[in-house]
């Protein structure tokens, strides 16, 4: 497992101790035993699906947790990025006192303590409450309706995705990335709305939440919870603030504005391509 | 149906083979075109046999590893020879607009 152990993490564990060993050898022969960002980038993507397909069975009540865990994942880590670089380009300039931003960091570290103790012992729906009530309470507050709306959007659209991965559906591919698209537009307009970047916006999103699948909470060990909350929460803010700090002095963020711009063509590409290729099946059918 | 997920079902038309096994036919057939890696094989081993195109042969244990072999079902040989024969049809099609194709397969295996 030497090679690719860490990418293996993004395997459900049931999935990783019944195939792991099998398809991490197959990895190590096509790559005499060498680590391939290729071969690493195709377990991962594995995976991610997997997990997705595996972890939620038929019952109705799961599929809407696991939605409802996505969503507020997305959004939590979407805003605390948000929240994190306007505080501090507002501090940066003096417009707002240090001991506000440390309070707002406070919280969100709070949050990630309970709700690191909260997952490590049950994902039952009072977690899933729990959690929402202490990262996203602020936020609607905050912000208003709009937040509440993205968040239902992805709710609906994962929802919709996971009925789909577990019942080989059709149609249902094409409403869940519609649905899914609009609600993550929406939290990315939020942004355009306290006046982020959207570029920092997105690459916060797709970073942050990338790294806490891997190391997600569905995983019930409490080191393992309570590394996912705290990059999610507050690691992966305060990391994509440092790094990109001086944009708030006026400076483009050209290579940002890139690397999202790209993102959202592959994105784009592969969403056009599944549409396409469903629509064929459905007429062949 | 995907070119790689059609090389798949081609290769374990002869015999039943393992991961490793699938994809190294996978690419000598395809002349080096289709190149897999561990997580799109497995990704597509679980859906085909999900819908009954492949199944587990036999699983056998070497140097402590265990090693899943697959074989084709035969509707997994019906959708292979339904997808080659579009195949076919849209190659005739080609030829008949823009005439006799260039073997490009060949002339590039030798260049």
């Amino acid at each position: 497992m030497s090679s690719y152990r860490l990418v293996m993490r993004a395997f459900p564990a049931e999935y990783r101790q019944e195939h792991g060993a099998e398809i991490v050898d197959t990895a190590n022969s096509l790559t005499d035993n060498r680590w391939s960002v290729r071969q690493s980038l195709g377990l991962l993507t594995l995976g991610i699906q997997t997990r997705s397909r595996s972890a939620i069975g038929s019952d109705p009540r799961r599929v809407w947790s696991e939605g409802l865990l996505i969503a507020i994942l997305l959004m939590s880590s979407t805003r605390a990025v948000d929240l994190t670089m306007w505080l501090s380009g507002h501090a940066a300039r003096g417009d707002i006192e240090m001991i506000e931003t440390s309070s707002i960091l406070s919280w969100h570290l709070a949050a990630a303590v309970v709700a690191c103790v909260v997952l490590s012992r049950t994902t039952s729906r009072h977690a899933v409450a729990l959690i929402a009530a202490l990262e996203l309470g602020p936020h609607v507050a905050s912000v208003g309706s709009t937040t509440l709306a993205s968040l239902l959007f992805i709710l609906a659209g994962y929802s919709i995705l996971l009925f789909f991965l577990n019942r080989h559906g059709t149609g249902a591919r094409v409403v869940s990335t519609g649905v899914l698209v609009v609600g993550v537009s929406l939290i990315l307009m939020l942004a355009v709305v306290i006046q982020i970047p959207f570029a920092i916006t997105g690459i916060g999103l797709v970073a942050t939440t990338s790294i806490g699948i891997l190391v997600s909470p569905w995983d019930p060990r409490p080191l393992v919870a309570s590394g996912y909350w705290f990059v999610v929460s507050v690691g992966g803010p305060s990391l994509a603030t440092a790094i990109t700090n001086t944009n708030f002095a006026g400076i483009a963020i050209s290579t940002g504005l890139v690397t999202f711009g790209i993102l959202l063509l592959v994105f784009a590409h592969r969403s056009l391509k599944r549409i396409t290729r469903l629509g064929r099946d459905l007429s062949t059918t | 149906m995907r070119e790689p997920t059609y090389f798949i079902l081609l290769a374990l038309h002869a015999e039943p083979l393992h991961g490793y096994g699938i994809i190294k036919k996978a690419d000598l057939l395809s002349s080096g075109r289709v190149r897999l890696t561990a997580g799109t094989l497995y990704g597509a081993l679980d859906r085909l046999v999900d819908d009954g195109l492949l199944e587990v042969d036999r699983e056998e244990t070497v140097n402590g590893r265990r090693r899943r072999y697959y074989r084709i079902t035969e509707y997994g040989r019906h959708e292979t020879g339904l997808e080659a024969q579009r195949m076919r049809s849209v190659v005739e099609a080609s030829e008949r607009v823009i005439g006799r194709l260039p073997n490009l397969g060949s002339t590039g295996a030798t260049s």
